[in-house]
């Protein structure tokens, strides 16, 4: 059975990750709405697997991550949700127009390296894949983004 | 670790987000937790915890199905009242709960969500999209509450197919279980090595070894079992006149590794080449191991990284962890050419091992492979890749890359002998959940042909049929994917195409024969008679819509090309 324990624990998990995990999951999906989300089902699935998890943090990250890239993926132009909530901030704007130009992939490993201050095997351990995948991302995310940015 | 990946300039834009103020999102959280109605998926994994926990062994039995306020964390009842006839929702409005029985996880849960109701895996993995739901509460048909909770049960999909053979006994013939489920939880890496180990005195076989997520089917003397291991399976088919020792290349989709010979010898080859490069290159390989698929690649990964036109894609093996593997995407315009990928790869290997790898060019089923090679005293499990282009099926590139890098080593042990017969599906063997074209392509490329998704974003919405029309290319034929939000409503829209070919709403004068095809979220229709392309289609989606279609005004024999021109079959 779920105890008081385990939910304290996990809630002591999302006060230490929850600020940076919220931001980066923003730059990730573009929508702080979706980063809510995201992040609120990643924990609330965190709880209901209590202690088989071993390292909350690192799966909630994970999670929230894949929960995000799912939401995306079910966003329809026609759904009929509240409107996104809206970033005025033109810098953050910015960054999230300039991020826009990725790929999803590419994306997911510039944020969590600049966002997240992951280092590449642990980038690799989030996204279930290798360190060398990471390090091409990211080559050519910041590749991609200089471009972007001489252009502009 | 250097900041050398680290852009300082992008970094400073990052440093904006700062500025965002992150909302309470463990208020929603909280709000989950049991002491407000409508469980949430914790109180119903607890609930059948205990009851195994109490040994009944029957967390199924427990969920009645009803009222679930009644079910609680540590509610382990009595048998007797766990075969109760499960109850409805005493507050039914009408919604009925719908049939999932016999469908994927995956597919079963965005039906149930669709009908207003929530899905809940009671017993089975409920992070396994691929499990097949072997019996749901409430009941198809019951009247249900609005927002109630369907409750499943689900079980592995099929075993190998060569598992079912003649004298063989399927897992949900009975016995165990009664679906093949196995009794343990967890079987530790070393645990599944050691029982590959024990096994090798009892046969003299061929052993598989896949990378999957987390099941492995064992055959020891005409007996299957089912064994979930931590990030591998381990197959063994035993030799016996009935089965032959092949095994199917293909698992659910996912191919396997394959390595013939006595167990004795595979084992002690193994352990010679891990030694071998544990002391001399410093590289451990984690026994046993195996090259397979793109198991452990993400979906994501994997629908948008093969998305191509040019009949297959780019495929990047990175040896840092023999089990993975990463795709480039073919169509980043950065790379319009393999050997440029090559070379790309080749300039992130680590600059502290001061070599230039090798690329050596060579051919793979006839296209173009390149095979990265460091030199010997720098091969590391950083070091180490593979890059060549090739469909899927195209797994003969093992044996050139392994002959060619390091034959010496543990992969060395590992060889491709495909078999005919083990690769030819009869009917839609090859299941997938059919979602999205690229769900299509993959499983079309997982069946040995050639695929790609043609992106063209002006495509309208709808067509001759509705839906999201998009296009892939198979086997050199067009075929026109109609996506639907759900099965339901594919369902709907397929009902409605006639055997002789004729779309919902209108009358279309064909200029080739129409095939239609429909399958989960999927329909499909290929215009003319390129024989590669419809068997593709049959063997992924099943027959086809409209077996009485011919080619109206148009010429039989023809086909659309992947350009949209029609032109005469050529495939035969």
């Amino acid at each position: 059975m779920m105890g008081s324990v385990t939910v304290d624990r996990i809630e002591a998990v999302y006060r230490r990750e929850h600020d940076r995990l919220w931001r980066s999951l923003v730059a990730y999906t573009g929508d702080t709405d979706v980063a809510s989300d995201a992040e609120a089902e990643a924990f609330t699935q965190l709880i209901s697997r209590g202690d088989a998890v071993q390292d909350p943090a690192a799966w909630v990250w994970r999670s929230a991550y894949r929960i995000a890239a799912g939401l995306l993926r079910d966003a329809r132009p026609a759904d009929s949700g509240p409107p996104p909530a809206v970033i005025d901030d033109p810098s953050i704007v910015d960054l999230l127009g300039l991020l826009d130009g990725l790929s999803r992939q590419q994306r997911a490993c510039v944020v969590l390296r600049h966002v997240g201050r992951f280092t590449s095997p642990e980038i690799a351990e989030l996204l279930g894949t290798t360190p060398g995948t990471v390090r091409v991302q990211l080559h050519r995310a910041h590749k991609s983004l200089r471009v972007t940015l001489e252009e502009t | 670790m250097s900041d050398d990946d680290l852009d300082p300039e992008l970094d400073t834009r990052f440093e904006a987000l700062d500025r965002l103020d992150p909302p309470d999102v463990w208020s929603t959280v909280a709000a989950t937790l049991p002491e407000r109605r409508g469980r949430p998926r914790w109180v119903l994994a607890a609930a059948a915890a205990a009851v195994a926990l109490a040994g009944i062994g029957a967390g199924w039995a427990l969920w009645p199905g009803g009222d679930q306020d009644d079910v609680v964390a540590g509610d382990a009842r009595s048998s007797e009242e766990q075969t109760n006839v499960p109850t409805v929702s005493a507050d039914a409005t009408g919604v009925v709960a719908p049939d999932v029985v016999g469908l994927s996880l995956g597919v079963a849960r965005p039906l149930i969500e669709q009908a207003g109701l929530r899905p809940a895996v009671i017993e089975g993995d409920p992070d396994f999209g691929p499990a097949v739901v072997v019996a749901q509460k409430p009941d198809a048909g019951l009247s249900v509450g609005l927002d109630d909770i369907i409750g499943l049960r689900t079980a592995l999909p099929d075993p190998p197919l060569l598992l079912e053979c003649a004298g063989g006994r399927h897992p949900r013939d009975g016995g165990g279980t009664g679906d093949g489920l196995p009794q343990v939880d967890s079987v530790s890496r070393a645990g599944a090595e050691q029982a590959v180990i024990e096994l090798r005195s009892r046969l003299s076989n061929t052993v598989f070894l896949g990378q999957w997520s987390r099941w492995a089917w064992q055959r020891v003397d005409g007996e299957v079992e089912v064994v979930p291991v931590e990030g591998f399976q381990v197959i063994v088919v035993a030799d016996s006149a009935d089965c032959g020792p092949v095994a199917p290349p293909i698992v659910n989709g996912v191919p396997v590794t394959e390595v013939r010979g006595p167990l004795e010898d595979f084992i002690a080859g193994l352990v010679a080449a891990d030694q071998q490069l544990e002391t001399g290159l410093g590289f451990t390989v984690d026994l046993p191991v195996s090259w397979t698929a793109d198991s452990t690649a993400a979906a994501d990964e994997w629908s948008e990284s093969v998305v191509g036109d040019g009949g297959g894609f780019f495929r990047v093996r990175a040896m840092d962890r023999p089990d993975r593997s990463l795709f480039v995407d073919f169509a980043d315009p950065d790379l319009p050419d393999l050997g440029e990928a090559a070379a790309e790869m080749a300039g992130l290997f680590p600059p502290e091992f001061g070599t230039t790898p090798e690329i050596v060019s060579t051919t793979v089923d006839a296209r173009a492979a390149y095979v990265i090679i460091p030199s010997a005293d720098a091969i590391t499990p950083e070091t180490v890749t593979y890059l060549f282009y090739s469909p899927l099926s195209s797994w003969q590139f093992l044996e050139v890359a392994i002959d060619r890098a390091h034959d010496a080593a543990v992969m060395a042990t590992f060889t491709w002998r495909p078999d005919p017969l083990a690769i030819e599906p009869t009917g839609p063997a090859l299941r997938f959940a059919l979602q999205t074209a690229e769900d299509l392509m993959v499983a079309v490329i997982a069946a040995g042909i050639d695929a790609s998704v043609l992106e063209d974003p002006f495509l309208p919405v709808g067509g001759v049929v509705a839906g999201r029309q998009r296009r892939i290319c198979v086997a050199g034929g067009l075929v026109r994917v109609f996506e639907f939000d759900s099965v339901s409503l594919r369902v709907a829209e397929s009902e409605l195409i006639r055997p002789d070919g004729q779309p919902p709403r209108a009358i279309v004068a064909w200029i080739a024969t129409p095939r239609f095809y429909a399958s989960d979220r999927l329909i499909a229709l290929h215009l003319g008679d390129r024989a590669e392309t419809i068997d593709a289609l049959v063997r992924t989606m099943g027959p086809t819509l409209s077996p009485d279609a011919t080619a109206g005004r148009g010429e039989p024999g023809t086909a659309e090309n992947c350009d949209g021109e029609l032109v005469a079959d050529l495939s035969e």
